[in-house]
């Protein structure tokens, strides 16, 4: 489903350049549980923003599925992220003056559809992430391990081909951290292809393949043995 | 994203923090309210200058002459017939038809009364009306068919002249040389006495009035004729040595009225004008100040798949919103003031759909001129920037 090949990202700052991404060659399938691990500053955030096509600023080739993304203007970036990746963030970003359900509809109406055709939609997910009854409440009177399942489901809710998941348990406690994780592995289970990005070892392990990422270059790419 | 949504997803963020919103707003609701005001003003004087000014229902052009007796005591009224000749006689500029507005209602006259001269006022009916009789009878409707010289007359006046109420019944009066039975006393303290109105104004003498009304040829100049014929009245009006003429020129009086307003319809545009601007930079600070504190909002929702477009429209329709709210009830402001002020003028303020759709125009357009660089900014945030 995504195939890097010789993926290079540089950018200056201050009149010196930055290599920061050198060479990466990375394929992923769909239903995979990946985990990228590496130090702040290792280049793993770059790396996820141009998987995700947050960045469209890089040399090299980026196929997913048949589509060549370098090719694409940033007009036609937006619909196909709106298409195909759902995100998931450290500080979970919900927009905390909108209801949770609110929050959930956002990827949908971005995409053109109406707010009455959505609920049942919503509902499900909600049901699906643990939270079924907390739609009309707002993200500020939630806790940290339920708003990071809201965004789970605003994430699911468009029916992406991948998950992109940015240190999701960074912000929570070990306990909330391990129910997380159990939730990655049950929609993983169900077929949900996740790429989870971690500094974290633990959180590594809990993935079924781990890529290393040291210095803008992959040096370990190996499947966890369970 | 549609565009239902988008405004939705913009009057959320405005409730979310009313009380900015609403302060924002206040500049915007006075400029608009102040606008509102002075022309609605305008429209009212306008109106009244061209429906009352010289020009009757039927395109005939009239001014009118009232009469006011020097002596308070003396009542008769100002106005007979040979006024009218005289001025018909003078061939007055312009002046076609010379008419005495009769008075219709309660008139002060002078009566023969038990052989002495009083001065009384009386009620004028047209039938019988129902109220206590304390001597005698009431008028009935046989007494208006027939014309009969009947009238009833206050106790007040009744025993001030008979000393009881039942000594003035059978007693008569004279008015203008028509003697009138009184065939009752009833009780009342406005006038001394009630005749039958069509008996009245039809005796030989009855046209009489405080007031004369010219009628003027087509494309005459009414306050020309109107002068000339003040002019006149004053030398040989049948009462001028007992009272004063007067011309009240409405034309004048209004031509004056809408010079003033027009003075003051550019002050306050003046002042509306800079209320604006400084609303709008008010609205354009507080999309400023929006735009970066939901910084994180505006990633989130590029990620999710919102455009830039969406995002700029977002902003900018908050901006509207905004400043269209305060145009509204800016309008409602505007409007109650305006009908307020028309209480102490000789006119009624009048809202036009011009007001209206300067209301609505002014603030929209100050919402997007305002609005549209916050908006722009907030559109061309970069994403990898602010998800960092």
């Amino acid at each position: 489903m995504i195939n890097l090949k010789n993926i290079n990202k540089s950018y200056s700052q201050g009149g010196n350049q930055f290599h920061v991404l050198h060479d990466i060659n990375l394929a992923i399938d769909a239903g995979e549980y990946v985990s990228i691990i590496g130090q702040s500053g290792s280049g793993k955030s770059t790396l996820i923003n141009i998987i995700g096509f947050l960045d469209d600023q890089f040399e090299g080739e980026y196929q997913f599925n048949d589509t060549q993304i370098q090719t694409l203007k940033r007009a036609e970036l937006t619909p196909f992220r709106n298409a195909s990746v759902g995100f998931i963030f450290q500080n979970f970003k919900l927009i905390r003056t909108m209801s949770v359900s609110d929050n959930i509809a956002l990827p949908l109406l971005y995409a053109g559809e109406k707010r009455r055709q959505v609920q049942a939609r919503i509902d499900e997910q909600l049901t699906r992430v643990g939270l079924p009854d907390v739609g009309d409440k707002l993200p500020t009177a939630l806790s940290g391990g339920q708003q990071q399942r809201v965004s789970i489901a605003r994430a699911l809710v468009a029916n992406p081909s991948f998950l992109i998941a940015d240190e999701p348990t960074g912000a929570l406690d070990s306990r909330t951290s391990a129910e997380i994780m159990q939730l990655f592995k049950e929609l993983n289970d169900q077929g949900t292809t996740i790429i989870l990005v971690t500094h974290d070892p633990n959180v590594a392990a809990a993935t079924k393949r781990t890529v290393e990422i040291l210095d803008g270059r992959i040096i370990a790419d190996s499947e966890v043995s369970s | 994203m549609r565009f239902s949504e988008l405004v939705k997803a913009s009057w959320h963020a405005l409730i979310a923090n009313p009380k900015r919103s609403f302060l924002t707003t206040i500049g915007i609701i006075i400029g608009i309210a102040s606008v509102v005001t002075i022309m609605s003003l305008g429209a009212g004087v306008k109106k009244q200058m061209l429906r009352d000014l010289d020009t009757t229902q039927t395109g005939q052009q009239t001014a009118e002459i009232y009469y006011n007796s020097r002596d308070m005591f003396l009542n008769e009224p100002g106005f007979d017939n040979r006024d009218v000749t005289m001025l018909m006689d003078a061939n007055l500029k312009g002046v076609a038809k010379v008419e005495i507005l009769q008075q219709t209602k309660k008139i002060g006259m002078t009566a023969i009364i038990n052989d002495s001269q009083q001065a009384m006022t009386a009620d004028l009916v047209n039938k019988p009306v129902k109220q206590p009789i304390v001597a005698g009878q009431n008028l009935t409707t046989y007494d208006f068919e027939v014309k009969n010289p009947v009238m009833l007359m206050s106790d007040k006046l009744a025993t001030k002249m008979y000393t009881t109420a039942a000594n003035a019944v059978g007693t008569s009066v004279t008015v203008q040389q028509t003697t009138y039975t009184v065939i009752g006393v009833y009780h009342n303290k406005a006038a001394d006495a009630r005749l039958p109105k069509p008996l009245y104004l039809n005796s030989s003498t009855g046209k009489q009035g405080n007031g004369i009304k010219l009628t003027f040829k087509p494309g005459a100049q009414v306050s020309v004729g109107a002068k000339q014929a003040l002019h006149q009245l004053k030398k040989s009006g049948s009462h001028h040595r007992d009272g004063r003429y007067e011309y009240i020129d409405m034309g004048k009086l209004l031509k004056g009225i809408s010079k003033s307003i027009s003075g003051i319809t550019y002050f306050v545009a003046a002042i509306a004008g800079i209320s604006l601007f400084i609303a709008g930079i008010g609205v354009m600070n507080m999309m400023y100040i929006s735009v970066s504190e939901r910084t994180q909002e505006i990633g989130v929702r590029l990620a999710l798949g919102a455009t830039p477009k969406n995002i700029m429209m977002q902003f900018l329709l908050e901006a509207i919103i905004l400043t269209v709210s305060g145009g509204v009830i800016g309008l409602v402001i505007g409007t109650s003031v305006a009908a307020v002020a028309s209480m102490a003028m000789p006119f009624r303020a009048i809202v036009t759909p011009a007001s209206v759709a300067l209301a609505f125009g002014v603030s929209t357009a100050v919402g997007i001129v305002f609005g549209l660089l916050p908006a722009k900014q907030a559109a061309n945030k970069n994403l990898i920037d602010i998800l960092r």
